[in-house]
């Protein structure tokens, strides 16, 4: 039921260590122990899923924790079938609030107030797109704990210490990256892909002109100019942008392949034409 | 883990839950609402309450039912129904089967006399609110009694005529009541005086906002290091 939500970093060691939050740890601690529903705000990549990982180590191993991606879900959750069979004072987790139906909020409510659910974490990127019944609203009350950005200090120490291999980051090259990176997660990954491009490019040391190399925005933010083989346009098929000279690949989902049908979705494949 | 607060204070758990299941058997405010309405249900009938949220409406119906149940009433025959549980209608059939027990069950009967207890009944569709009178009036239900955050809820014509006069509004406790219920969880605690109760209690006399506010004033005193709650922890929660 608990859906993975671990780092996929090649050169970054994981680690479950929140720095910089320790106000944040205390409280997430004590409403969960204390059996009250708390709401957890805080835009994107800003470490809300890190905070519910926290808790569950914290009170895993008492088989009573249950971690919920509304979105993963969809429609398809249903509280009641959810917490069938299990004992009560069920610890709640619930990601991605704004996916909730109305229902469910109903049912969080009833077996809330039955302590069949001792404690609920939600958590949301946007407290306007919550749509909360009154009655849960009015049990959350003031326990809403809204997440700032962590200061640069502890951003760069948590880069630090994850980091691994023998390369050498200045911490002006890290600086760097960070201006370039949106938010923390986005930061983790860049400094992910420098190291990949240091290792792949056999260097130890990476320069501030690096940065620009691996920075990488959304897809669907960036303007992409041309080509990098033949400058020709790139087309944005499914998500990746394809070269109409270069690549062979299907129309509808972006997939690269040689055959004549698309092995993902079936689609005629388009053949690159400089072949 | 750390120890919290209320750990080093000498609970085992919070002691300002505000699940209406979690200290049942305690009602503050409203007494003389609940004792017309519990005279109403013996007498047989159909009741409405009405209250906001937090006022204690799940909390006066799980005293409605200890107050039956310590009597010659009998537990089997109240039907407790919470109408957020999800189900698209209610199948009244199968709340009068199984409160038969194992017998009712292996044949089937549907047991008579019985007293239901609607809650959260805003969210029933009309179909089952029209059944509740048929039920009713076939003697399978002796009383019922419908809570609802809304007061001004649609019912059809002779349900509403069967209800008449047995409307109850729960409001907020008083002063004294407000201190009581406090004194019932925390005993004589020094740490939070009476004094200092009221003060809460001026803020927000919601039941459960009140509770709530208990919760983190004292949270906040223990934290600082403070023998006792005093002023200057009410203004910092609650200023």
């Amino acid at each position: 039921m608990v859906t993975q939500f671990e780092d996929n970093f090649e050169y970054l060691e994981t680690s479950s260590e929140l720095v910089g939050r320790d106000v944040e740890k205390e409280e997430v601690i004590y409403r969960i122990a204390s059996g009250n529903m708390l709401l957890i705000e805080g835009s994107k990549g800003i470490g809300k899923t890190s905070l519910l990982k926290y808790a569950i180590d914290n009170f895993k191993g008492r088989g009573k924790v249950v971690y919920i991606d509304v979105g993963t879900f969809g429609k398809r959750l249903d509280i009641t079938r959810l917490l069938k069979n299990r004992p009560k004072g069920m610890i709640l987790l619930i990601d991605n609030i704004q996916y909730l139906s109305e229902s469910n909020n109903k049912k969080i409510k009833y077996f809330y107030d039955q302590d069949y659910i001792k404690s609920v974490v939600f958590t949301t990127g946007d407290l306007k797109a919550i749509n909360f019944t009154d009655a849960i609203r009015s049990r959350i009350g003031r326990n809403v704990l809204k997440l700032k950005a962590l200061n640069k200090g502890d951003v760069l120490k948590i880069a630090r210490d994850r980091l691994r291999g023998n390369f050498e980051i200045s911490d002006e090259v890290l600086n760097e990256l960070y201006k370039e990176s949106k938010n923390l997660k986005r930061f983790l990954v860049n400094c992910d892909l420098l190291c990949k491009s240091l290792d792949r490019e056999e260097k130890i040391k990476a320069e501030v002109k690096d940065v620009a190399k691996v920075v990488v925005d959304n897809v669907f933010d960036n303007v992409v100019e041309g080509c990098l083989e033949c400058d020709g346009e790139l087309v944005n098929a499914g998500g990746h942008w394809r070269c109409k000279n270069c690549d062979s690949y299907c129309d509808a989902c972006g997939t690269l392949s040689d055959e004549d049908f698309c092995p993902a979705c079936g689609a005629e494949i388009l053949e690159a034409e400089d072949e | 883990m750390n120890k919290m607060w209320y750990n080093e204070l000498g609970f085992h758990s919070n002691p300002f839950s505000i699940k209406p299941a979690a200290f049942h058997n305690e009602l503050f405010g409203n007494t003389s609402v609940i004792a017309r309405i519990i005279k109403k249900i013996k007498e047989r009938g159909i009741v409405f309450i009405s209250g906001d949220f937090g006022a204690g409406k799940t909390t006066v119906l799980k005293k409605i039912i200890g107050e039956f149940r310590s009597e010659d009433f009998g537990s089997k025959k109240i039907i407790y129904y919470n109408c957020n549980q999800g189900e698209v209608s209610i199948d009244y059939d199968k709340l009068l089967v199984n409160a038969g027990g194992f017998f009712g069950r292996l044949f089937g009967v549907r047991q008579k006399e019985m007293m239901i207890l609607l809650d959260e009944m805003q969210d029933m569709n009309g179909k089952d609110l029209a059944k509740v009178k048929e039920y009713y009036d076939d003697g399978f239900f002796r009383s019922v009694v419908f809570v609802s955050k809304l007061d001004d809820i649609e019912v059809p014509k002779d349900l509403d005529d069967e209800i008449g006069e047995n409307i109850f509004v729960l409001g907020d406790m008083n002063n004294r009541e407000a201190v009581l219920m406090i004194r019932k969880r925390i005993g004589d605690l020094k740490f939070l005086g009476d004094d200092m109760i009221l003060k809460i209690f001026k803020k927000d006399a919601n039941s459960r906002s009140f509770l709530k506010n208990c919760e983190d004033v004292c949270r906040v005193a223990f934290e600082s290091g403070a023998d006792s709650v005093d002023e200057t922890h009410v203004e910092k929660v609650l200023g």
